[in-house]
């Protein structure tokens, strides 16, 4: 019988492993970090201060704890720390923790525009390092202070951080609201051919506001792009529809239309630009459809005209908007978010990309954004 | 007539069973860091080099078919000293054929210990941090060793059963990241030149390492199983999900991000959101699955190793047993060697690069010795004089 | 084959040896083989010394045909397995009186012997022994009577439709609902008696076209092999002749239902009945068998095939999900939605054990529930469940001993183990449960799949009667698939199963209809 032996020995093998049960940390044994704020300490310039926002399990509604809800008081507890590096932070946060600080549940991390703009690779190292960190997490650049973000109390969810990281994600689910991942962020930061971006937020009182996304040139952040301009970057960049458009029409006072992009399909042409080989222009085309949401004016669809006459006009307004946008990105922050080179990386590898430096190269870059706006649907009223 | 002949009505393996044996020994720890090897030479372009490597492998797995077909019924161990023997004097055979055969299963031993080292790294580095390396690595040898008390008929078995499990895990993730992948990224199609492409597709050999296992365990196909078939099905396999993850990798993070990534395939699975699962973060669930895969490939190449000895020894299944359990503890102290990751990863590119000369050489040779001398099919009576 | 021959010889070497110890304690070889003699009294007083003095042994004296001219004779028998009545009735009365024109009685089996062991033998088997003086041979009379219980529903393998006849105690009746159910004249009956002391008939079925001859060679090779002195229940049998006593799996199965093992005869396995039990084993047997009711073939295809996946889901909740809640919860908290791992974090708060401990108090306390009210008499089982379920979990989920999410957990698994067909299957997943969650408490997710793989190398390995456990997916048989997870339409399955290897292959359009 060498074979129960053989099972006899195994089991024991596997038994005597048993002792050690290193990694075993139960959940109430860790502390879970849900949100992490990153600022410049005041007064001394070269340290960071770590704000973590912890939840309290016990004292959040049907939880299924006993003490569930009852109690009173906040249900998060907000701490900060400071160090030379965030890892240095948080260790020293953890001299003031009973338990183990577990970072895995993060879901958001701020950054306060300070830090931004000195750039964040240093600070996201620790991070990538760390297996814990996910990569599906939402990093924002917040205005002033981002310990602020955590402090702030919404109100209509227990947890701020999940208030905020709801806020995103609805957000990212109508395409208001840039999906900006930490991991998407590191990509954007490591490769050639683009820059990245984040969504930025303000805080005021008990309010958070989405206020559009921050530019950055490599890992530095350069410029706050505007709610509208966003939208037109979703647009152009991820077919994603914006929020929704509203705009005063012109001509008569007072007069507004709003209508919602249901449906946004770019296409990026890349052509040869003049004469001359071995020059380039990017041409987007977008068409837009859209419904009509509010008209403070009557409109008669009995003219056959009228609805091609508003999609001029929002055409108009859209193409706008986007050379704003253009713009801005080439002449103010000098800064490849829309992803422009990895298709120029991509398509023209041999004719252009070798021969040209593209962070040079963009800002002077010719681009031209086309729009094509079809109103689909006016609603429910006919008149 | 008495091994032979039992090994080809009782200890047998299907077609299928040796493709599945295969696919399930290719894929393993290699896997994890594919994306990023592929990519280092070739770039955009990388991959290319799961397909151009897959193209080596392929070969070599048809020659060692072939030159299984020559002598069938016999391992790499026994019909080496019959290539090389006479008629008259087999210890000839023996003594020359004895750098060859140490030299395979040296391979097959080293092998062994950088796979269970490598998967030891990466669990301990992504999912168990505060567990020693030596228990994963010990865990592994455990169950390695507990494949080796059991008949071969018992691994082709187990790789079958296995094989859905270590396919499944692998294709899911690679085709649900394609939902965040952005396919301007794996673009330009054609900016490596070739030599550059053959540099990285020998670079991927360690991925591909682990057909040369079937230098042993084609000599237990049953009589009508096909073995170039089972070779090309299994080796296509492999290729299929290499491509894939590398594939993926790429059009998900792009070169640049990729090369930064210790461990490119499980930054994909954490990127990669199952739809209407609740759990979140499948890493460690992928990690865990994954054991099996790693499984198969270290207790595979163990097994071929154990058994290349008992037979070049000439012993039995008590030898085997025996000799699998001694020859851990030398193995685990290997497997400890390398000081830091770096090395690891220095030492797995060299073991595929040997690999290469095992798997592609020594076929190479003996079939050309095989050929020269005329020898073939008409061995198949002889074979019960080579144990 | 030749695998499990060699394992089989050094098997039955074993048994021999032990065998030869106990060869003294023989009781039937120590009865000498005397011979009947013509004297009746000499008759009588060998028995009763062979016998000693059981206090139900009767010898009653008569005169056969008219009293003075008549032979005397004697009628030897247990008065506690014969049935009077037809002692009394026919054989006294039909002996006794004078010769005339009567009918004679129906008495079955009426033989006579020489012999004094086999005529000891008969004695013992409850027939009446009748000797005569100045004859040198006994006559046999079959009059034996036991009490027996009737034709009733199967208690361990219910179902909603199907047959409600279930085998009892007595191997006659099992095999006459087999032969019932079976009128093919391929079907064949082997007697063995098994058993030293208890002597217990057993009958090996098997259709002769069906079932490949090396197997039912060897299994009925096997239990001719056991040396015991009793077998009470098939189990025995099962645990003398299976091919792995060190495994968790059951590798014969065991059923009550006669319908069952007909449907398995007809796939080419071997049933054997034993005297004494409702439960006949079918040999050889594969894993997915165990996974598989009688139902799911009277039912329509579309709906057993969900019930199969049902089943199958059910079998991974039993094993798997206290070990998963283990790794999730004390190694791998990230894997848990953050929403939850808060509200989970708050129902762990108070409690005072690590997540493994407090699996296997649960665990373990639902166990004993079960066995409890398994031992309980019918009325009051259903009420230990409730007490156990409700109020032991609400009370101590309220104590703060165990998590809410433990509770549900448990529960889970518990209905999960229920929803297995076979009773002895779903204790080895029970027992297997509970390694798991050592290795989950150990090593997470890594130490499940690690169990899991020694589990699939041990699957992989057994073999019954020559045939792999885990068959039609390892080794595959894509035709045998059919009938797998998926319950295909009959007219799908056209053949028996091809892994038992069966000489008529073809189970349905045989002959030229088409």
């Amino acid at each position: 019988m060498s074979k129960a032996r053989c099972w006899i020995a195994l089991l024991l093998a596997l038994s005597l492993l048993l002792g050690g049960c290193w990694d075993r940390r139960e959940l109430e044994e860790r502390t879970s970090v849900l949100g992490m704020g990153i600022d410049l300490a005041k007064g001394k310039p070269n340290l960071l201060k770590v704000t973590v926002q912890i939840p309290i399990p016990i004292k959040i509604a049907g939880s299924g704890g006993q003490t569930g809800g009852k109690g009173g008081g906040s249900p998060v507890r907000v701490m900060s720390s400071t160090g030379h590096t965030v890892l240095e932070a948080i260790s020293n946060l953890q001299k003031r923790l009973n338990q183990k600080i577990f970072i895995g549940h993060a879901r958001v991390v701020a950054v306060s525009e300070e830090v931004a703009r000195r750039g964040l690779r240093e600070i996201t190292d620790g991070f990538r390092r760390d297996p814990e960190m996910r990569r599906l997490l939402w990093p924002i650049v917040v205005k002033k202070d981002a310990a602020h973000l955590l402090k702030v109390k919404p109100k209509l969810e227990q947890i701020p951080i999940v208030y905020i990281m709801d806020m995103i994600e609805s957000g990212t689910k109508t395409g208001s609201i840039p999906d900006q991942t930490l991991g998407n962020f590191y990509i954007q930061d490591s490769s050639r051919t683009m820059q990245p971006y984040l969504n930025y937020m303000v805080t005021h009182n008990d309010e958070i506001i989405w206020k559009g996304v921050a530019v950055f040139r490599e890992d530095k952040m350069v410029g706050v792009l505007p709610e509208l301009q966003t939208w037109v970057l979703n647009q152009l960049r991820d077919n994603k529809t914006g929020g929704d458009i509203v705009i005063a029409v012109p001509g008569k006072k007072g007069a507004y239309i709003t209508v919602r992009p249901h449906f946004v399909r770019t296409k990026l042409k890349l052509e040869q630009a003049g004469n001359q080989t071995g020059s380039l222009q990017a041409r987007y085309v977008c068409r837009l459809q859209c419904d009509l949401l509010e008209a403070t004016f009557p409109l008669d669809f009995k003219d056959n005209g009228i609805i091609h006459k508003y999609e001029q006009i929002i055409r108009q307004e859209m193409e706008k908007r986007a050379a704003k946008l253009i713009n801005m990105l080439q002449k103010d922050f000098k800064s490849d978010i829309l992803k422009l080179g990895l298709a120029i990386h991509g398509h023209h590898y041999r004719d252009y990309w070798v021969s040209h430096n593209w962070v040079e190269e963009f800002p002077r870059f010719p681009i031209s954004v086309q729009y094509d706006v079809h109103i689909r649907r006016i609603g429910m009223k006919m008149k | 007539m008495s091994r032979n002949q039992s090994s080809s009505t009782d200890k047998t393996m299907s077609t299928w069973q040796l493709a599945s044996l295969i696919t399930s020994t290719l894929i393993g720890v290699g896997v994890l860091t594919l994306p990023r090897t592929s990519t280092e030479r070739l770039a955009e372009q990388g991959w290319m080099a799961p397909l151009a490597g897959g193209g080596i492998a392929l070969a070599a797995t048809l020659l060692i078919a072939w030159l299984s077909r020559r002598y069938p019924g016999l391992t790499f161990i026994q019909y080496s000293e019959v290539i090389w023997g006479s008629r008259k004097s087999r210890w000839l055979g023996k003594l020359i054929s004895l750098p060859w055969v140490l030299l395979y299963l040296a391979h097959l031993y080293i092998g062994t210990a950088i796979t269970s080292r490598l998967f030891g790294e990466v669990v301990v580095t992504a999912v168990l941090r505060e567990t020693p390396i030596e228990a994963i690595i010990i865990t592994m040898f455990c169950l390695a060793l507990f494949l080796c008390l059991h008949d071969v008929e018992v691994v082709s078995r187990v790789n079958e059963l296995l094989f859905l499990l270590i396919l499944f895990p692998v294709l899911i993730i690679g085709l649900l990241s394609f939902q965040k992948a952005d396919w301007n990224q794996i673009l330009p199609l054609f900016s490596a030149s070739f030599p550059d492409v053959f540099k990285g597709a020998v670079e991927t050999a360690f991925t591909y390492q682990g057909y040369e296992v079937m230098l042993i365990f084609f000599a237990f196909a049953q009589p009508v199983a096909r073995k170039s078939q089972a070779g090309f099905i299994g080796i296509a396999v492999a290729i299929g999900v290499y491509t894939l993850i590398t594939m993926s990798g790429i059009a998900v993070f792009g070169v640049d991000e990729m090369q930064k990534l210790t461990w490119p395939t499980l930054e994909i699975v954490k990127t990669t959101q199952m739809p209407g699962l609740v759990l979140e973060r499948l890493e460690s669930a992928f990690l865990g699955v994954w054991v099996a895969a790693v499984f198969t490939t270290i207790s595979n190449t163990y097994y071929a190793f154990n058994l290349g000895l008992r037979q070049f020894f000439g012993r039995g299944m008590v030898f085997q047993r025996i000799m699998s359990l001694l020859l851990m503890f030398p193995l685990f102290y290997l497997a400890l060697i390398p000081q830091n990751i770096v090395q690891i990863f220095r030492v797995s590119r060299m073991s595929g690069y040997i690999g290469l000369v095992v798997g592609l050489g020594l076929p190479l040779l003996y079939l050309a010795v095989s050929l020269m001398r005329r020898q073939g099919n008409r061995v198949k009576e002889k074979g019960k004089v080579a144990r | 084959m030749s695998r499990f021959w060699q394992a089989w010889k050094r098997r039955k070497q074993m048994l021999r040896d032990q065998a030869l110890h106990q060869r003294s304690k023989k009781s039937m070889d120590k009865i000498p083989d005397i011979p009947v003699s013509p004297e009746l009294e000499a008759n009588v007083t060998t028995i009763q010394r062979l016998l000693g003095s059981s206090d139900d042994l009767l010898a009653r004296h008569f005169v056969i045909g008219p009293q003075e001219t008549g032979k005397k004779a004697v009628l030897v028998y247990f008065d506690t397995l014969v049935d009077k009545k037809v002692i009394d009735e026919f054989i006294l009365e039909y002996l006794g009186s004078p010769l005339d024109d009567r009918e004679r009685p129906a008495i079955h089996t009426l033989e006579s012997v020489r012999g004094m062991q086999k005529l000891l033998e008969y004695l013992l088997a409850g027939m009446t022994i009748l000797l005569i003086e100045g004859k040198t041979e006994a006559i046999v009379c079959g009059t034996f009577h036991y009490a027996k219980r009737g034709i009733e529903e199967p208690q361990s393998e219910a179902l909603v439709r199907g047959s409600r006849e279930g085998f009892n105690e007595s191997l006659s009746d099992g095999v006459s609902l087999i032969r019932k159910r079976l009128k093919d004249p391929a079907l064949r009956v082997r007697l063995i008696q098994v058993g030293e002391r208890t002597r217990t008939p057993v009958n090996v079925l098997f259709i002769e076209d069906l079932a490949p001859e090396d197997v039912v060679r060897e299994i009925v090779n096997r239990i001719k092999g056991i040396q015991i002195d009793g077998i009470l229940e098939s189990g025995y049998i099962e645990q003398m002749i299976q091919d792995s006593t060190w495994s968790p799996f059951p590798q014969i199965q065991a059923t009550e239902r006669p319908d069952k093992v007909v449907a398995h005869l007809l796939e080419g396995k071997v049933a054997i009945l034993t005297e004494g039990t409702p439960f006949a084993l079918i040999a050889p047997a594969i894993f997915t068998q165990f996974y598989q009711s009688a139902e799911d073939y009277y039912e329509r295809f579309l709906i057993s095939s969900m019930i199969r996946l049902i089943r199958m889901m059910s079998l991974f909740v039993a094993l798997l999900l206290p070990s998963l809640y283990i790794a999730f919860s004390s190694f791998h908290p990230e894997m848990i939605p953050s929403r939850l791992v808060i509200a989970m974090a708050a129902g762990r708060s108070t409690v005072p054990f690590p997540s493994v401990i407090e699996a296997f108090l649960m665990e373990i306390t639902m166990e004993i529930l079960r066995e409890a009210s398994i031992r309980l008499p019918g009325p009051i089982g259903p009420t230990i469940g409730i007490v156990g379920a409700l109020v032991v979990g609400q009370a101590a989920v309220q104590a703060g001993l165990v998590s809410p999410i433990m509770v549900i957990i448990v529960a889970l698994t518990t209905i999960g183990s229920f929803a297995t067909p076979s009773y002895s299957a779903a204790i080895s997943i029970r027992m297997l449960r509970f390694p798991l969650m050592i290795l989950a408490g150990a090593f997470g997710l890594y130490g499940i799949m690690t169990f899991l793989i020694i589990i699939f190398i041990h699957l992989s390995a057994l073999k019954s009667f020559g045939i792999p456990y885990m068959t039609p997916i390892s080794p595959v048989y894509l035709k045998s698939m059919r009938d797998f997870i998926f319950r295909a339409p009959f007219f799908w399955m056209k053949e028996r199963p091809e892994m038992f290897n069966p000489p008529d292959p073809s189970r349905q359009n045989w002959g030229e209809d088409k």
